[in-house]
């Protein structure tokens, strides 16, 4: 078990004019299970990568236990990686594969016996070790690939969207069980997703990337609920969350000619940091905004455009002042054209520099 | 079912055109001297006549030719399986160095050996014999194999750089950090190239097998190969039909049992079920 400290990591790939990861910073604890997530080709697997040593590192320092390791082969590293593609070799067997890295650091034959028995067990394969991969579902690969890891009890765990090919379905369940899996071992974990659900179901702490670039890193609760920017908080959540222009001014904001009043703490703050008169960005999730009485004080009326029915939830698309709005309301018999009172959760605003896009907190 | 037929009726077609010649030396080397003057043309050898057979394997003591032949039979199996070896060793090595590795001037090194394939063997022949006289090889199997281990070694290469490039990178990639050195994971990942093996293997042996240009200039006597001596039975009036063409069936007898045998390992589909899908 280990931490992992990343110092001002680039990479830079041979002939691209940018770089595929910029200045990445981070301080990885013992056991953590850290979630990297962002769009496609923000640097999540380069990332990976060059901590597995499968990828040079252009410049700045890993260190797998104050042990700096840029230089160390990948299995000089005492890590395990789980690929998108399983990567199980196809003339071996179940047994074999999950074997395969205890062989190669010449464990002893009743050694490898014991893991392999053991983690087969764990992952529900004991029925399968004579078979070839080619013969199993894909989540009982994805499991094969998973013993392959454990069996060696590595120091740290690195997973690249192990879950991207499987169904739905599976994918809930394997989710659950790479969790369980990490509370029964504890092993330190670097997990790359682009799924914000996975994110947010399985990390003890989420980062999250774009461009190459750490936007934010912290709990699932604080990404959620103080997203550092607008990007952070367009990515997380279903549906992501709304911005809409507006003003403040005079201890309320404008959108367009409806006035808002806004609570104490909100002027203060809004007030200590200069907003006065100025242009910003209100953000408000989309369970944030409830249906209220005609009438109520603040409350604007919306006409309903389009009405998504998730279950129990439903998602109305509607607007403000010609600005869209996502509304999340417990399922009801509101129909696109209908006309509704709605009423923004004062507590739960959000405000946002309009030049910077960043969170004012 | 037209077409089926259209179909059928090419491939008998096909197999006739490559089957006839092999047949016609069958019935010539069954058929006694003066039996393959006679008129009209027989179609079918009979009598049999095993005579040259006897002959060329030494049964018929008196006449035997079976020392010369035997030894142009072991000249012939040494050279194309050394060949086939070595040719493997560095197909398999460069072909994976270009295939996977980067390395300064990987392209332009890679593109010099492919060159290579493009000059005809002729133009060479002279500073590549001046070259042999030197290192004292002419006439020696390790001078032939030598030879062509540098004329096939190209192609080889080439396929099995393509063939490694069509095994997914995480196979190796994964064997890395589960403790492989990179000769190790290249180990792992081979039995999947097995297809391209056997290809490059066949090729590389049936082409030194039936290589005649070379071995006549550089294997004239003691390194002398089937396809050479094949050709010397005939005298200054008097060509040994029989012989000639007894000795060309035995000598496309291994070449037949390699395909035969490595065929079966030709098959697709190795790699299925080692990554998604
Ligand atoms: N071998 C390479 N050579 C050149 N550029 C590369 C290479 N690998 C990745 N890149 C580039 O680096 C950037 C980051 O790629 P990376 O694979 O890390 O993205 P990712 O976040 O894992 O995306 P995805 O979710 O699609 O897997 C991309 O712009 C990609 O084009
Ligand atoms: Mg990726």
């Amino acid at each position: 078990m280990a931490s992992i400290v990343l110092n001002h990591i680039k990479k830079h790939y041979g002939k691209s004019d940018s770089n595929a990861v910029k200045d990445f910073n981070l301080h990885i604890d013992d056991k953590e299970f850290i979630v990297l997530v962002g769009p496609s080709g923000c640097g999540k697997s380069t990332t990976l990568r060059m901590i597995a040593g499968l990828e040079d590192i252009s410049e700045g320092d890993i260190y797998i236990d104050n042990n700096r390791v840029n230089k160390l082969a990948p299995k000089d590293r005492d890590i395990a990686m789980v690929f998108q593609s399983y990567a199980l070799y196809p003339y071996m067997t179940v047994y074999e594969n999950i074997g395969f890295g205890l062989k190669m650091r010449k464990f002893k034959k009743q050694e490898i016996d014991e893991r392999v028995r053991h983690a087969a067990k764990i992952l529900g394969l004991e029925p399968y070790l004579k078979r070839k991969p080619k013969d199993l579902s894909g989540g009982q690969r994805q499991r094969v690939a998973l013993g392959r890891a454990i069996v060696r009890n590595p120091k740290v765990f690195l997973m690249d969207e192990p879950l991207s090919n499987l169904d739905a379905k599976l994918r809930i369940q394997m989710r659950s069980e790479i969790i369980k899996l990490h509370r029964r071992l504890n092993t330190t974990t670097i997990y790359v997703t682009h799924d914000q659900v996975e994110a947010m179901t399985m990390a003890d702490r989420i980062v999250i990337m774009k461009d190459g670039e750490i936007q934010q890193v912290g709990t699932p609760e604080e990404i959620y609920n103080q997203p550092a920017n607008i990007f952070v908080g367009s990515f997380i959540g279903y549906p992501g969350m709304n911005f809409i222009p507006a003003k403040f001014s005079e201890g309320s904001i404008l959108i367009e000619n409806s006035r808002f009043n806004l609570l104490d703490e909100e002027i203060k703050l809004l007030t200590k940091h200069h907003y006065q008169d100025k242009s910003l960005i209100v953000a408000i999730r989309p369970e944030d905004i409830h249906m209220a009485s005609a009438g109520t004080d603040s409350s604007f009326e919306a006409l309903i455009e389009i009405s998504e029915l998730l279950g129990s939830e439903s998602v109305l698309h509607t607007s403000i002042h010609h600005h869209d709005l996502l509304v999340k309301v417990f399922a009801s018999n509101i129909k696109s054209n209908d006309k509704i009172d709605l009423q923004f959760d004062f507590t739960k605003m959000l405000f946002f520099d309009a030049e910077t896009k960043k969170l004012i907190h | 079912m037209k077409r089926k037929i259209g179909i059928f009726i090419s491939i008998l077609l096909i197999l006739f055109w490559s089957l006839a010649p092999v047949y016609w030396a069958l019935r010539t080397s069954l058929m006694s001297s003066s039996s393959l003057i006679q008129k009209p043309l027989k179609y079918l050898p009979y009598p049999i006549n095993i005579e040259n057979y006897s002959q060329l394997l030494g049964f018929n003591s008196s006449q035997s030719i079976w020392p010369q032949f035997e030894s142009a039979m072991l000249n012939s199996i040494i050279s194309a399986t050394g060949t086939t070896l070595i040719v493997i060793v560095i197909a398999i090595l460069a072909g994976y160095a270009f295939g996977r590795l980067e390395f300064v001037g990987k392209n332009i090194i890679f593109v010099s050996v492919l060159v290579t394939m493009a000059l005809p063997a002729y133009a060479v022949m002279i500073p590549l014999y001046k070259i042999i006289i030197s290192l004292h090889l002419i006439d020696t199997q390790t001078g032939i194999i030598l030879i062509y281990t540098s004329a096939f070694a190209p192609l080889a290469v080439w396929l099995m750089r393509s063939f490694f490039m069509t095994i997914p990178k995480d196979l190796e990639e994964s064997a890395m950090v589960d403790g492989a050195s990179r000769f190790r994971a290249l180990c792992t990942i081979l039995p999947m190239a097995a297809p391209g093996l056997i290809a490059v293997a066949l090729l590389t042996f049936l082409n030194s097998w039936s290589q005649f240009a070379i071995p006549l200039v550089f294997a004239p006597t003691n390194a002398k190969p089937l396809t050479i001596l094949i050709t010397e039975f005939q005298g200054k009036s008097f060509i040994n039909y029989g012989l000639m063409t007894a000795a060309g069936i035995v000598t496309i007898i291994p070449p037949i049992l390699i395909v035969l045998f490595l065929n079966r390992y030709l098959i697709s589909g190795l790699t299925a079920g080692s990554v998604k899908g």
